[in-house]
C-alpha cells in the first residue's frame, strides 16, 4: 500500500516538470506579450519593452524557468502580473469556494443518486428503472452550461429561490453563502448524478445475484433492509473511484460554472489570467490542480481499503 | 467546467448492461437509433448545404431585433441584433460538426498509431506514451485549450488543432487497451511464427480486430468534442465572431434569459439533441461490437 502511494508521488515528479515548462514556454507562445496585454494597445514599444524587462520576461526561456522552479521548490510561486500579489495568497484566497462548490455538488448527487440506483436497480426494468435511467442519458448528453443556463431560468428568474450570481462569503452570511452556492453546485451535480446512477445501478443489480442476498431473503428479512444493509455496502465500489475521481476533477475549479455564476474560485482565476498572460498565476494553477488531482486519487485509494477489509489483507 | 471534458462513461456498454435488464429497456432507455441517425443525417445535410439553402446570411440582419416568426417571417424569429435565428443554427451547426469531426478523425489517427506502437511495443514506447499522456491530462482541460487556442490564434483551425491534442491521449489509452488483448491472441502468435514483420502484424493483423470497435468509441468522442465547442465558444474561446457557434449564441443570449428565453433554448436545445444523438448512435457501436468480440 505505501510502496503503491509512493509510486504513484513518483511518477507525479516528470508530469508537473513538463507541464510547468510548457506554462513557461506559454509566453514566447502566445501572440504579444505580457506587458502589451497589460499596458493596451496605446502603449508605444519602449514602453513595452521597459515593463517587459521590469517582469523579467527579456530574459531566456531557460532562465525564467530555472528562476521559478528554484522558488517554486521553496514554495513561492511567484507574484501574479495582472493582480500584483503573491500567486500561493491568490490561490489561497480562492481555493475555499472551488471547495465548497465541489462538495457541495458530488455531496448533492450522491444524495439523489445513491437511493435512486437502489430503488431503480431493486426493480430492474420497473416504471421508475425506466423513468430514470432514461433521464440519466439525457442528462449525459446535456452540456454543463446549458445545464446552468436551464436551472438559472427555472430556479433563479422563474422561481425567484436563488440569487442569478455572484458570490456571499461564508463568515458574511451562513445562509446567504449557501443560497449562492446551490445553484451552481447544483449545475455540475446534475451530470454527476447521472453517471453515478447507471453505475451503482448496474452494481447493484448484480450484486442482488449474489448467494449472501438470497440467504438473507430467505431469512425472512424485509427486502429494505437487505438492500440497505446487504447489497448497498458491495455494491459501492466503482461508485467511489468515480466519486473520488470527479471530487478531484471539480477541485480543479469547474471553469465555466465559475464564470458563468462569477464566483471567484479558481477556475475563474485561470479563465482570467490566460487574456493578460500573467503565466505565473496559471503555473501556480496548473501545479496546486495537478498536485490535487493527483492527491485525491491516492486518497481514493486508501479509502477502498477502509470499505473493503480483503484489500487491506493484500 | 471540468466535468465536460471527461469521455462520457460507456453508458450501457456489456459492463453496465446487466444481464436482467430486457432488450426493451435498453431500448427505451435511449433515443431510438434510427432518430439518432436521422438527427445526423439531416444535420449534416443541413451544414453542408448551409449555403445553398434559401435562409439569410448568418451575420446579415433581417430585421427588428428579438422578434418571433410572425413579424420577421423567420421561422426561429430574429437575435439581438436582428439577425436569423434560423441562419446562425445551421451556420452554427457547420462549425460544429466541421470542428467535431476533424478533431476526432485527427484524434482517432494520430492517438490510434500511438496506443498501436504502444500496445504493440510496450516496454520504453508504451512509457513515454503514458507519461506524455498524463501531462495532457494533468492539464486542466479547458484551460490547455484555452492557451492553446491564444498561443494559435483563434480560427477553424487553430480550435480544431487544440480539441485534437486534447483528445489523442484518450484515443492513445483506448487503442492501446484494445491492442494489448489482442496481442496476445494466437492469429498474432501465427503470424509471428510465420516471421510476419512488425509493420505486418500491427496493421494487417492486430488492427483490423481492433479499429471497430476504436471507431465506436471515436463518435462517442466527437459528441464530446462538440459539447467541448460549444463551452469554450460560451466562454468566448471559440470560433471568431462574427461566425455562430451554438456555444456563442447561449453565451449572447443568456443575459436575455428572462424576457427572450426562446434565443437561449433554441441553440441549446440543438446542441443537446445533435450530443445526444451521437451518443446513441456511439453506444449502439459499442453494444454491438462487444457482442461480436464476446462471440470470437
Amino acid at each position: 500500500m505505501l510502496r503503491q502511494v509512493g509510486s504513484r508521488l513518483l511518477r507525479l515528479v516528470p508530469v508537473l516538470f513538463l507541464i510547468t515548462l510548457l506554462t513557461t514556454a506559454m509566453v514566447d507562445l502566445m501572440p504579444g506579450s505580457p506587458a502589451l496585454a497589460m499596458l493596451g494597445d496605446q502603449a508605444t514599444p519602449e514602453q513595452v519593452a521597459r515593463l517587459n524587462e521590469q517582469l523579467g520576461l527579456d530574459r531566456p526561456f531557460h532562465v525564467r524557468y530555472w528562476d521559478w522552479l528554484t522558488a517554486a521548490l521553496g514554495g513561492d510561486l511567484g507574484t501574479s502580473l495582472r493582480m500584483g500579489l503573491p500567486v500561493t495568497t491568490a490561490i489561497a484566497q480562492r481555493f475555499p469556494v472551488t471547495l465548497e462548490i465541489a462538495v457541495l455538488s458530488v455531496v448533492l448527487a450522491l444524495l439523489v443518486a445513491v437511493p435512486l440506483a437502489l430503488v431503480a436497480g431493486a426493480r430492474a426494468d420497473g416504471r421508475l428503472d425506466r423513468t430514470a435511467t432514461a433521464l440519466s442519458s439525457a442528462l449525459l448528453s446535456l452540456p454543463g452550461f446549458a445545464a446552468a443556463v436551464l436551472l438559472i431560468y427555472l430556479l433563479a428568474v422563474r422561481a425567484r429561490l436563488f440569487p442569478v450570481g455572484g458570490w456571499v462569503p461564508f463568515t458574511e452570511d451562513p445562509i446567504g453563502n449557501l443560497r449562492s452556492a446551490v445553484l451552481p453546485a447544483l449545475s455540475l451535480a446534475l451530470m454527476e448524478a447521472a453517471v453515478y446512477f447507471r453505475l451503482l445501478r448496474g452494481d447493484v443489480i448484480r450484486t442482488l445475484q449474489e448467494k449472501f442476498v438470497l440467504s438473507a431473503r430467505a431469512r425472512g428479512l424485509p427486502p429494505g433492509y437487505v438492500l440497505f444493509r446487504h447489497v448497498l455496502r458491495p455494491s459501492l465500489f466503482s461508485l467511489t473511484t468515480v466519486a473520488g475521481l470527479s471530487m478531484g476533477r471539480l477541485l480543479g475549479g469547474a471553469v465555466i460554472v465559475e464564470s458563468l455564476f462569477a464566483l471567484p474560485g479558481i477556475g475563474f482565476l485561470a479563465i482570467q489570467s490566460v487574456p493578460f498572460q500573467d503565466i505565473p498565476a496559471i503555473q501556480g494553477i496548473v501545479v496546486v490542480v495537478a498536485v490535487t488531482y493527483v492527491l485525491v486519487n491516492i486518497a481514493v485509494d486508501v479509502g477502498y481499503s477502509v470499505i473493503d477489509p480483503r484489500i487491506r489483507a493484500r | 467546467m471540468s466535468s465536460v471534458m471527461q469521455p462520457a462513461p460507456p453508458t450501457g456498454s456489456a459492463a453496465e448492461t446487466p444481464p436482467t435488464a430486457s432488450r426493451a429497456a435498453r431500448r427505451g432507455a435511449k433515443l431510438p437509433l434510427w432518430v439518432g441517425i436521422g438527427w445526423i443525417a439531416g444535420l449534416a445535410l443541413v451544414a453542408l448545404l448551409a449555403d445553398v439553402l434559401p435562409i439569410a446570411g448568418y451575420d446579415e440582419v433581417v430585421g427588428a431585433p428579438m422578434q418571433g416568426p410572425q413579424l420577421t417571417g423567420e421561422p426561429l424569429g430574429t437575435d439581438a441584433i436582428g439577425r436569423s435565428v434560423l441562419s446562425r443554427i445551421v451556420y452554427g451547426a457547420r462549425a460544429s460538426m466541421a470542428v467535431g469531426l476533424t478533431a476526432a478523425v485527427l484524434g482517432l489517427v494520430v492517438g490510434g498509431f500511438l496506443g498501436l506502437l504502444a500496445g504493440y511495443f510496450r516496454g520504453v514506447v508504451e512509457a513515454t506514451i503514458d507519461i506524455l499522456a498524463e501531462v495532457v491530462q494533468a492539464f486542466p482541460p479547458l484551460l490547455f485549450l484555452i492557451a492553446l487556442a491564444a498561443a494559435l490564434r483563434p480560427s477553424l483551425a487553430s480550435l480544431t488543432l487544440a480539441l485534437a491534442a486534447l483528445i489523442i491521449p484518450s484515443f492513445a489509452r483506448m487503442t492501446k487497451g484494445s491492442v494489448v488483448a489482442q496481442s496476445s491472441r494466437e492469429f498474432v502468435l501465427a503470424a509471428r511464427a510465420m516471421g510476419a514483420s512488425h509493420w505486418r502484424i500491427m496493421f494487417r493483423e492486430i488492427l483490423p480486430n481492433a479499429l471497430m470497435s476504436i471507431v465506436a468509441f471515436s463518435v462517442v468522442v466527437m459528441a464530446l468534442l462538440i459539447v467541448i465547442e460549444g463551452s469554450l465558444s460560451f466562454l468566448g474561446f471559440g470560433m471568431p465572431m462574427p461566425y455562430p457557434s451554438w456555444g456563442g449564441m447561449v453565451a449572447e443570449a443568456k443575459d436575455r434569459i428572462a424576457s427572450h428565453p426562446s434565443l437561449t433554448f433554441i441553440p441549446a436545445f440543438f446542441l443537446f439533441m445533435t450530443v445526444y444523438a451521437l451518443n446513441t448512435v456511439g453506444d449502439h457501436l459499442r453494444r454491438r461490437f462487444d457482442v461480436e468480440q464476446s462471440q470470437l
